[in-house]
């Protein structure tokens, strides 16, 4: 009798090719090219490492922006945040390709901002996520800290109009962190954090504690207090810092905040309601 | 034996046929849309009425067949049984019988075994990491913050990460549910330090104290600030069945897993991404794999089922590479052993 065995074949697939591809240098072949070599490229612009001309480097981007194709807008969307970024991430200056892109470049990076607000109701919500990223970058002037981006009205307004009809979570966290992480100057900011207080989204609430911890409006102070028993350990995280800015002012919290730091199952959290308690004590006897 | 027969011939095989497909909603006592055919054949010739009695066993599920018939009869003990995870003996045993007389006289037996594999694990653990290797990275925007990395090497267990996602895939083979649960996605949290109160030796070297990580205070010196990145972009979606492969010998399914994760203290700040599919072939004790896809080239990224490595890229050392979405790509193959 024989037995007939069981042949495994394993179909191995090759690598990936990675060969190279020629860059388009203008915003003509940039159009020309194919979906892979526009991504590739804009990909390498983002990442910095092909620095073209300055005029170049805007049309391609341009070129990008308008795609039909929504990967090829996201990268594109990307390419700018990466160029616009160099002006604000300092600690790579000494960096070869920081120094190959020129200070002539970002002008002119600056007059596709029309265009990243309109991306902002793209109808790939990748695409809207990268372009609120894209408009951060664009929007930092070079004078003060990285996260001392003012926000200029007409952003604030389209970032506003898109947070009220936005579905995808991503897109709204990424709109309610840049109000968060922003310039306080910005106008309506404290408005829509408020507004995010209130948030089905644990992550829009969080960010929205953490922005407010920043500008410390006295409407927020009892709205932040109620959200102590929030199911969310990233919000709850937030909440002890949040109160402890307030000094004295959250003085009549206190008594929930040491239930809550009795009672929290969480150790590092209990820990942050630690130290607000005796930082609120303590500005409570100054 | 006696001579008043001849035998021509004596050929036996027991062999595993092709395997049937079942759709996943059709509800068998074993589940899968894997099965087997197993035949038992046996033949012998001589110039007198014969007969064949064959049993067959594949682990405890028995069969058997009579054949009969006068000079050359052959016999096929055939079997359809669900895919297993575990290997199962198969026995065959045709005793053969020749009549005279209006009686039937015992002959011999013939015997034959196999060992029919099992069809790998029940399940395979599904575990993505994208983690920083060192114990701080520096801000990209100020020299004198840093935020804490994960300082570790790889590893499937027991280790912190940037973004993880773990999903439990059912095998095809021996299962009609696809999954053992909706996937599941954590972020760690992002930590802030004030770099020169916070290392045991001057920037840019030395490593986080305790008594910076115990610090829970708002602003310098030591922890400065934390928060923790939104998980709504990351996803799986669910197994797709691929059915059992042409050879019969095992069954596929894929899943598609993506996602970003952004750090959540720095304002339009580029996220890590990921955008991975995951074929896995279930059968003969292992689960061939292949991972195609692809993810940025900062921080480190890894994959691994049931604990083994799929693949293990380090980090380019670039934060800059955030920018460009997704640009590193994978192609893996491999297997794991059950």
């Amino acid at each position: 009798m024989t037995g007939a065995a069981i042949l495994l074949v394993i179909a191995l697939t090759p690598a990936q090719a990675t060969a190279a591809v020629e860059r388009p240098t203008s915003a003509a072949e940039m159009q020309a090219a194919t979906k892979q070599v526009k991504r590739a490229t804009l990909n390498d612009l983002a990442s910095l490492r092909y620095s073209p001309g300055a005029t170049q480097t805007e049309e391609m981007i341009a070129t990008g922006l308008s795609d039909p194709d929504a990967d090829v807008r996201l990268s594109a969307v990307y390419a700018l945040a990466g160029r616009a970024a160099v002006g604000r991430f300092k600690q790579f200056k000494s960096s070869t390709r920081l120094l190959s892109v020129t200070p002539s470049e970002r002008p002119l990076l600056m007059r596709l901002r029309h265009r990243v607000l309109e991306l902002l109701g793209d109808p790939s919500e990748r695409v809207r996520q990268g372009a609120v990223i894209a408009l951060v970058n664009l929007e930092y002037d070079g004078a003060g800290d990285y996260n001392d981006v003012t926000l200029k009205p007409d952003a604030v307004q389209a970032l506003s109009r898109q947070l009220q009809k936005e579905t995808a979570p991503a897109v709204r966290v990424e709109i309610v962190k840049t109000f968060t992480l922003t310039s306080l100057r910005s106008i309506g900011r404290d408005d829509i954090l408020l507004a995010g207080l209130r948030d089905a989204d644990a992550d829009v609430v969080q960010f929205s504690v953490m922005g407010l911890a920043r500008s410390k409006p006295a409407a927020a102070l009892p709205v932040i207090a109620g959200l102590l028993s929030h199911p969310s350990r990233a919000v709850r995280m937030q909440l002890g810092p949040a109160l402890a800015g307030y000094g004295r002012t959250a003085r009549p919290f206190l008594d929930e905040l040491v239930r809550a730091a009795a009672t929290d199952n969480d150790p590092e959290v209990r820990r942050t309601f630690d130290v607000a308690i005796a930082a609120i004590q303590s500005s409570s006897r100054e | 034996m006696t001579n008043r027969f001849r035998l021509r011939s004596a050929l036996s095989a027991v062999f595993v046929a092709a395997a049937s497909l079942h759709g996943a909603s059709n509800a068998i006592a074993s589940g899968g849309d894997l099965r087997f055919d197993v035949d038992c054949v046996d033949q012998v010739s001589g110039p007198t009425n014969l007969r064949a009695h064959g049993v067959m066993y594949i682990g405890n599920e028995r069969f058997e067949t009579w054949a009969e018939g006068w000079g050359e009869v052959t016999i096929d003990v055939w079997g359809n049984v669900a895919a297993d995870t575990e290997d199962r003996f198969v026995s065959c045993d045709v005793e053969w019988f020749y009549g005279d007389a209006g009686s039937w006289y015992y002959l011999w037996t013939d015997s034959e075994s196999l060992t029919l594999l099992g069809s790998g694990p029940g399940s395979g653990t599904l575990k993505f990491s994208a983690f920083i290797p060192y114990n701080w990275v520096g801000n990209p925007a100020d020299i004198y913050r840093l935020f804490a990395g994960d300082d570790r090497g790889f590893a499937p267990y027991n280790v912190t990460s940037r973004a993880v996602t773990i999903y439990d895939i059912a095998n095809p083979a021996v299962n009609d549910f696809d999954d053992l649960g909706p996937p599941y996605h954590e972020v760690g949290m992002t930590e802030e330090y004030h770099g020169p109160t916070s290392l045991d030796a001057p920037m840019p070297f030395g490593r986080i104290t305790q008594q910076a990580r115990d610090d829970w205070a708002w602003d310098p010196p030591m922890k400065t600030r934390w928060g923790t990145a939104s998980t709504s972009s990351m996803a799986c979606y669910p197994p797709e069945r691929l059915g059992p492969t042409q050879d019969g010998t095992a069954s596929e399914n894929r899943t598609h897993c993506f996602g970003s994760a952004s750090n959540p203290l720095v304002a339009g700040a580029p996220a890590i991404d990921w955008d991975l599919t995951f074929t896995l072939r279930w059968g003969l004790n292992k689960v061939v794999y292949t991972v195609e896809g692809c993810h940025d080239g900062f921080p480190a990224y890894e994959a691994y089922l049931n604990g083994h490595a799929m693949f293990q890229d380090s980090d380019n050392g670039d934060p800059w590479s955030l920018f460009p979405p997704c640009d590193v790509s994978v192609n893996q193959t491999g297997e794991v052993p059950k």
